[in-house]
């Protein structure tokens, strides 16, 4: 029977011949066929148990594995071929086991076994077999069995079974920590060994020990010396042709033996002593023709910057960084520049010496090299160099990857703002910024600029004719266009003063201005955040420029059908205000105040709490714009409300603007701190709404009215009554968000004297974000004649009971009073 | 730690594939084609290391191999010398290895990697050492 079936079935292909079948197939669903074809004549052969070929079949089946195709219906087949007797069986079935197998089969845990009769097998090799796939594939449970026997095997004296079985510890070790203690003791001793290869592996398997637990750090430590001892034989032997790579002997021990060095003199100042000698005469004698002295060099200065080292040494090691950054070869230039990134922190001097040599690798035409560059570069500039660094750094600008540019710009910015020497030369550079990146800058960028002009007040007339000569050389990058078009708007009349230091001033007519903003309005590649910046810009004109408010008036009426809701919106009411309102007009559009300096932050925080549908709302709800300002912060917009309040009621609402990272257009009044988080809604008109809304507030006599949405549902709340002062709360839960509480606080004065310069401050407990909104006054008048509102919005996220601080102060007679209170007797309705 | 070798032709097709780090099949696939795709693409002006996932990659350039290893925490040159060493002692083994040399002797190839690497750090870097097994192979097969 046997015979008629070994007879009837052909000897399985050898793999070289199923190789070179695979490699004539012309088409990938050709190569698909001869793999299919083959992997069912292995499993035939596989149910059949045949013995002699299954290896074979077992390499071809590991090579189509390593094609792609899946190969596990092998893996049975590995464990028969590990049990075999044959040295080639064995071989290939360890191999298939490494390859095809890992913890996660369940397959594996059969050969626990087999790996360990291996393991006391006569042959070495058979042993280091058994060994290396342990190491590869072990599991938890298959090294706690197993890791008995590894560690004798450590013991051995056979140098090949050693190394294999230090390394197999090494792996067992990552896989089960707990196992570290086992070892320990063996390998005290091996550092006496001749053999590199034990050594090495040793030295590795210390290395990770250390790194893994600091106990054994710490028992390790006294090895240093010993391993000096073992590196300073190293460099004095002679040539030793076993281990010599082009010239350097055993270059790879060497390297790790550094690197256990800077591991265990890593914040010890003991060891790191007796390391310094060595450390020296290792980087003074190696030869540094070939890569391989670089490499023992490089691992040197990496662990001369690990330890504690002493000054000189430190020197050293930058020095010879400096000398890697001059080298020809890329891949040297890349490893300096990466470690010197690390350790410019520390050793910042040393590290400027080589400054101008990093800014020539800025032109490397390898890009990581470059990006390494540009990171040292920054972290690089102070007051001294920081002109001559601009300047390269701006040249770059030009020439980079768009992927460089954003980050480039902000960081450019940062550091003009930190270092620059004089404010005309940080504006020239943020303008050239603004005008190399093009459409690459990021939002906060165009924030900062803007601020940084309106701060300047020498230079504003010059900053306005520089911006406009570059907004007339090219109106199609959108920040530019953007901050060119706000400060043309606010200092437009300055465009033909005289009297700028150095430039020949500029002479332009007040129509080529309006033509040239004209001329960005209508273009099509300008963004909508452009196109609203432009049309507030025009309409300041109208005030600072006096001889074109027809010509404006009638562009910003164009706009008045545009499709596009804000644009709609502010041109219908810049509109309004020429027509009806043309004697406020003046008085709103005056000088923006100094906009408040903040924290460079690069998110926007919006929310959309409050956001109100725009044509959907009755009129009778009249909130007041504003910005929300933190309680403790004097704000100028209560300041300007306050002009307002006396004697023209206040100014057309404005919409707030959500277009992402943009400034906020609001600023007709206001304060510009764009990046202070929650800006409020406001409102709410539909145009033709408008002009009721506008008469009602012109009739009454009250300041503008805040209140809150209907008719307040929940008690009122006293939170501080004495002197005749008299503060009440009027709480509601917003509608729309059940985290969220509006308040009205409305102030009387019941004595016989007027308060004046009257301000409510409140704080409350950390979990709670607080608006407070503009007051309507300051003044109360006496015996309950009016009161004072003030709207304070309340974020209570976690729900907690509301419990708040109040700071009052006011003066009376003369006097000035500060009282503080606090109210803790909110009904609960408004957090449950 | 070394925790992956390849040795890729001129068209990208893998011929010896190591890992010494547990991957899942797909994320392997996806991971080897994106490495070979970034090394053969680069030109000589580049350096020879790059970082790409968390996992920096070192490789090599012969004639119409390449040597791709990638590895964390480890001394780049050093490691180039490594992938030299090893290519020296596919030489000496084959005479002037080529790439057909690899392919049909997968097996001794990956005995002599086995030899000089190990789960994932070097072991042993001397030629004559190394190739030791493979002789005793061929005498007694």
């Amino acid at each position: 029977m046997n015979v008629l079936k070994a007879v009837s079935m052909p000897a399985p292909k050898r793999l070289r011949d199923l190789i070179r079948e695979i490699r004539s197939a012309r088409t990938a669903a050709d190569e698909r066929a001869v793999v299919n074809k083959e992997c069912a004549t292995i499993r035939d052969s596989f149910r059949d148990q045949d013995n002699t070929y299954r290896c074979r079949n077992v390499a071809k089946l590991l090579y189509i594995h390593m094609l792609g195709y899946p190969a596990h219906f092998g893996q049975l087949e590995c464990m028969k071929l590990i049990a075999s007797a044959r040295f080639t069986d064995k071989r290939i079935g360890y191999l298939g086991a490494m390859l095809l197998l890992d913890e996660r089969q369940d397959v594996h845990l059969l050969i626990t076994n087999s790996l360990k009769n291996d393991l006391s097998h006569q042959t070495q090799y058979i042993q280091s077999l058994a060994l290396c796939t342990l190491g590869a594939i072990c599991s938890v449970e298959m090294s706690r069995d197993l890791a008995g026997e590894v560690e004798k095997m450590i013991k051995s004296s056979n140098a090949y079974i050693k190394k294999k079985a230090i390394l197999c510890a090494f792996g067992i070790i990552r896989k089960v920590p707990d196992l570290m203690e086992m070892f320990i003791p063996a390998t005290r001793s091996l550092l006496n060994e001749k053999n590199h290869g034990v050594l090495l592996t040793a030295v590795c398997l210390i290395t990770e020990m250390s790194e893994k637990s600091p106990d054994t750090l710490h028992h390790f430590r006294k090895l240093v010396p010993q391993l000096v001892r073992v590196l300073k034989n190293l460099i004095m032997a002679g040539y030793s042709p076993e281990h010599d790579v082009s010239g350097v002997s055993d270059p790879f021990l060497q390297v790790k033996i550094l690197r256990l060095l800077r591991i265990l003199g890593h914040n010890d100042s003991e060891a790191s002593e007796t390391m310094n000698d060595i450390l020296a005469q290792v980087a003074t004698n190696t030869d540094t023709s070939k890569n391989v002295g670089h490499a023992i060099l490089y691992e040197i200065v990496l662990t001369i910057m690990g330890i504690q080292s002493e000054a000189g040494l430190r020197v050293l090691a930058v020095n010879i960084l400096g000398r890697f950054l001059l080298n020809n070869d890329k891949n040297i230039r890349y490893v300096a520049l990466n470690t010197l990134l690390r350790v410019v922190s520390a050793d910042y001097n040393a590290v400027q010496r080589h400054r101008t040599t990093i800014v020539d690798c800025l032109k490397d035409p390898d890009i990581s090299i470059r990006r390494r560059a540009i990171e040292l570069s920054f972290a690089l500039i102070n007051h001294n160099n920081v002109r001559g660094m601009m300047k390269e750094l701006l040249l770059f600008l030009e020439t980079c990857d768009p992927e460089f540019k954003s980050d480039c710009c902000s960081n450019i910015v940062m550091a003009a703002a930190k270092y620059s020497p004089n404010k005309r030369w940080h504006i020239d550079t943020v303008f050239k910024v603004l005008t190399t990146a093009g459409n690459y800058i990021k939002g906060d960028v165009v924030t900062i600029a803007i601020q940084l002009v309106s701060e300047t007040s020498s230079l504003h007339a010059y900053s306005v004719q520089q911006l406009f000569r570059f907004l007339r050389n090219d109106y199609t990058q959108q920040p530019l266009a953007q901050v060119a078009a706000w400060c043309i708007g606010e200092y437009g009349e300055l465009i033909n003063s005289v009297n700028i230091e150095e430039e020949e001033p500029l002479q332009v007519t007040e129509d080529e201005v309006i033509t040239l903003l004209e001329k960005v309005l209508a273009n099509n590649n300008s963004s909508v955040v452009t196109k609203e910046y432009v049309i507030t810009a025009l309409m300041k004109l109208s005030s600072r420029l006096s001889s074109c408010t027809s010509r404006l008036k009638k562009i910003i009426t164009t706009y008045g059908s545009s499709t596009n809701v804000e644009l709609q919106q502010r041109s219908v009411e810049y509109t309004n205000l020429f027509t009806r309102y043309d004697h406020l007009r003046p008085a709103v559009l005056e000088r923006m105040p100094l906009i408040q300096a903040h924290p460079h932050s690069l998110e926007d925080t919006f929310t959309d709490d409050n956001e109100v549908n725009l044509l959907a709302d009755s009129v009778s709800r009249t909130n007041v714009h504003n910005l929300a300002i933190s309680p403790t912060q004097p704000t100028e917009n209560g300041d300007i409300l306050d002009i307002m309040s006396n004697g023209t009621p206040a100014a057309p609402p404005i919409q707030s603007n959500r277009g992402g990272g943009a400034i906020d257009l609001l600023d007709l009044l206001g304060d510009l701190g764009s990046d202070v988080p929650p800006v409020n809604n406001n409102t709410v008109l539909s145009p033709v709404g408008g002009n009721n809304f506008l008469d009602g507030f012109i009739q009454t006599t009250a300041p503008p009215n805040n209140f809150v949405n209907g008719a307040s549902s929940l008690p009122v709340v006293t939170a501080f009554n004495k002197n005749g002062l008299i503060v009440e709360f009027i709480c509601q839960r917003a509608n729309n968000d059940a985290t969220k509480t509006v308040i009205n606080m409305k102030a009387a004065n019941s004595s016989p004297f007027p308060m004046l310069d009257f301000v409510f401050q409140a704080a409350v407990p950390k979990s709670f974000q607080l608006n407070l909104q503009s007051p309507s006054g300051s003044v109360i008048p006496p015996v309950n004649a009016g009161t004072v509102t003030q709207l304070i919005e309340l974020i209570n996220p976690q729900k907690q009971p509301i419990r708040m601080r109040l700071k009052i102060s006011y003066t009376q007679n003369g006097n000035t009073i500060s009282e503080m209170g606090e109210v803790n007797t909110f009904p609960p309705e408004l957090w449950q | 730690m070394i925790q992956f070798i390849l040795i890729v032709n001129k068209q990208g097709r893998v011929r010896i594939r190591r890992n010494y780090h547990h991957v899942e099949k797909n994320e392997q696939e996806q991971r080897d084609s994106a490495v070979i795709n970034k090394c053969l693409t680069r030109t000589n002006k580049q350096c020879n290391y790059f970082s790409h996932e968390a996992v920096t990659i070192v490789y090599k350039r012969f004639t119409n191999l390449c040597l791709i290893c990638g590895v964390t925490n480890e001394n780049e040159l050093a490691i180039q010398e490594l992938l030299n060493v090893f290519m020296d002692c596919l030489g000496s083994y084959f005479q002037n290895v080529s790439e057909l040399d690899i392919v049909y002797n997968m097996e001794r190839v990956y005995m002599i990697l086995d030899e000089i690497i190990v789960n994932g750090s070097i072991a042993f870097t001397s030629k004559e050492r190394a190739l030791i097994p493979l002789q005793l192979l061929d005498a007694g097969s």
